[in-house]
């Protein structure tokens, strides 16, 4: 095991991670950064159900490049193909170009993402939690992940159904209700299928 | 919404309150098998409003990926339908701005708001969806039996290249003719079509039109009196005859046959540089392609065309191949054998990311670029117009619609999912130049003349 962080849950648990992993986190890799004896950081903000569920995430995502925020580009240098033993070209190489041809990246984007896409068929509470969660320690991945496990419950429901799915109130007087069906007229396709 | 519960929380966006989190999290299970009073509420359960602003943007994305860019709109709207403070998100015209990139592709606002701009596209693309166009005859057939090989399109203007080597200039959607730009008449020439023009690259300001003996103009639209200055010098003995020609504002590509192993050229377009020279896939059209100087050929044997992402493809009739600009000028990135008898070079046609061909069984594919990997497959002709020999036609495509003409019409299909949409009520003949972009659809037919659709909002 190499370098590890020690982080403590709102309610006190202790978690020791290897800095890979807790450096997924943008505000635990700067607190890290400064002089800290005992490299233990505290998170007050987080309690030990969210944070295992957190770090969970963070270890699948430790060793692979960003795969959702900058649209699955993998430098050729960490093609699990090619192994660094790319042409000389790879450096100047495109690398959206490289990812897009090489079948052995394709495959581990794809694997990592539909990864992902388990992770937050979750219901909406835990959605919340996790995104409270990313926010605070700034995961960008996380982050992007809690929208779209929040955007997949979302696929295809009405309004009432999204009230539902997010325990929210229709506020609308009737007035307002008949403003927005005429605001969005344009919708209204006669010849839509 | 069920009776005695207790109030439920509103989606308030701001003031979201963090602290030690007091509802219990389930894991796995749906939000319907709990009974809403058993649920503790806290202010701390309120989702803040850039996440209901990036859930807005997501849902409109899958719903776009799932059903097509017309679906995205009713999917951010249903969003906005929930509460009034969700309602408050359909303001932002950041929202928008996203929106309009990530589903349209659209990054240059031409309307007071990205709002507004959203709108029109989506308006746009239904009109295309549904047939609705505005039809305009700019060119009746031509005394001078002066044939059209080449079309293109920008926001403003319609160029088309005539055999003679002249551009005739519009504007769009008033279909005005603006000006005829001729290259130097007096110039050499080898061979009757010499001159014809084999591409045009038109921008806002400018356009650059090549003609099959490699010399390339350029033309500014501010100033349409004046003669187009000769930009490049083509060596035609040397380099073959320039078959096509495509380019944008930063990148110049030609495609030659005539000498193998040059079937490139690609010249740096700012600075009017050659930077690259190679290739072979003209090589088995060498032949064909020195007879295109004396002898209107059909079929076409190559084309070529650009794509935003900074590469070009090129398509003979035996083959495609994907040829990288941005990265290192000049690397095939990949290449598709074409089988199935071959390729109609005359339907091939590249838009947003994808290029379009049709076989010789009247097969058309649409793939994605540079990976080839195919987006979706539909039959152009009828059994019995397969049977009559090497069938004509010409195609086009734009971000969303693949058009296809043929004696009996111009038909148009969803590229995307192959759907069959409809055929265009003008029947003008058999096209030979066709060109299509976000808005319009131009075609030139020899019996009909000129003719132009605006699929535009009204």
């Amino acid at each position: 095991m190499g370098k590890t962080i020690k982080l403590i849950s709102g309610d006190g648990e202790m978690f020791e991670v290897e800095e890979a992993v807790a450096f997924q986190s943008n505000i635990i890799k700067s607190l890290a950064d400064e002089d800290n004896a005992d490299d233990c950081i505290p998170l007050p903000r987080v309690d030990s159900q969210i944070l295992s569920k957190v770090l969970e995430f963070c270890r699948k995502h430790a060793n692979s490049p960003s795969v959702h925020t900058k649209f699955a580009a993998i430098p050729s240098e960490l093609c699990p193909k090619h192994d660094g033993s790319a042409a000389g070209a790879s450096s100047s190489e495109s690398s959206s170009a490289h990812s897009e041809t090489c079948r052995a990246c394709y495959d581990a984007v794809m694997k990592l993402v539909q990864w992902d896409l388990e992770f937050v068929k979750v219901d909406l509470d835990l959605i919340h939690h996790l995104l409270k969660a990313a926010n605070y320690l700034d995961i960008e991945d996380l982050m992007f992940m809690a929208v779209e496990g929040a955007a997949n419950a979302i696929r295809g429901n009405n309004p009432e159904e999204i009230r539902k799915l997010f325990d929210l109130e229709n506020d609308f007087t009737p007035e307002e209700e008949k403003e927005i069906l005429k605001e969005y007229s344009w919708l209204d396709d006669p010849f839509e299928p | 919404m069920s009776s005695g519960s207790p109030p439920q929380g509103r989606g308030r966006g701001e003031g979201e309150e963090e602290g030690a989190s007091s509802s219990r999290p389930r894991f796995g299970r749906r939000r319907t098998d709990y009974p809403s009073s058993s649920r503790p509420r806290s202010a701390d359960a309120v989702w803040p409003e850039h996440f209901v602003e990036s859930v807005s943007i997501r849902a409109a994305e899958e719903a776009a990926r799932f059903a097509g860019r017309l679906a995205a709109a009713p999917a951010v709207v249903a969003m906005f339908q929930v509460c009034s403070t969700w309602r408050a998100v359909s303001r932002s015209e950041f929202l928008w701005q996203v929106l309009c990139r990530r589903i349209w592709s659209c990054r240059r606002r031409s309307l007071p708001s990205w709002r507004e701009e959203y709108i029109r596209l989506h308006r746009t693309a239904a009109n295309f969806r549904a047939g609705r166009s505005a039809y305009f005859s700019l060119l009746s057939p031509p005394t001078d039996d002066l044939p059209c090989c080449r079309l293109a399109l920008s926001d403003r203007h319609l160029a088309a290249g005539f055999l003679d080597g002249s551009v005739r200039l519009f504007n769009v959607p008033a279909g005005r003719l603006l000006a005829t730009f001729r290259a130097d008449p007096h110039r050499d020439r080898l061979g009757r079509f010499s001159q014809a023009i084999s591409g045009i690259v038109l921008l806002d300001d400018r356009l650059a039109f090549a003609s099959q003996d490699g010399d390339v103009h350029v033309a500014e639209l501010s100033s349409p009196r004046e003669a187009p200055r000769r930009a490049l010098v083509g060596n035609l003995m040397v380099d073959g005859t320039m078959v096509d020609f495509t380019g944008n504002a930063r990148w110049w590509v030609g495609l030659f046959a005539g000498a193998p192993g040059h079937s490139w050229r690609v010249w740096d377009a700012a600075m009017e540089l050659l930077i690259f020279v190679g290739g072979g896939l003209m090589d088995s059209a060498a032949v064909v392609g020195w007879h295109m100087l004396t002898d209107i050929m059909k079929p076409v044997v190559g084309r070529a065309r650009i794509l935003e992402q900074g590469v070009v493809v090129g398509c003979s009739t035996s083959s495609m191949e994907v040829l990288d600009l941005d990265g290192v000028t000049g690397t095939i990135l990949n290449q598709r054998e074409l089988r199935h008898g071959g390729a109609l070079v005359e339907s091939f046609d590249a838009g947003d990311g994808r290029v379009m061909v049709v076989d010789s069984r009247g097969v058309a594919t649409v793939k994605e670029v540079p990976a080839l990997t195919e987006v979706s497959r539909f039959t152009t002709l009828r059994r019995s117009e397969r049977q009559h020999g090497s069938p004509s036609l010409e195609g086009c495509m734009n971000w969303g619609y693949a058009l296809v003409c043929i004696s009996r019409g111009v038909h148009v299909w969803d590229a995307i999912t192959g759907e069959y949409l409809y055929v265009f009520r003008q029947r003008i003949g058999m096209a030979t130049a066709m060109a299509a972009s976000d808005r319009y659809v131009a075609a030139w037919a020899n019996d009909t003349g000129l003719h132009l659709w605006d699929f535009g909002a009204l």
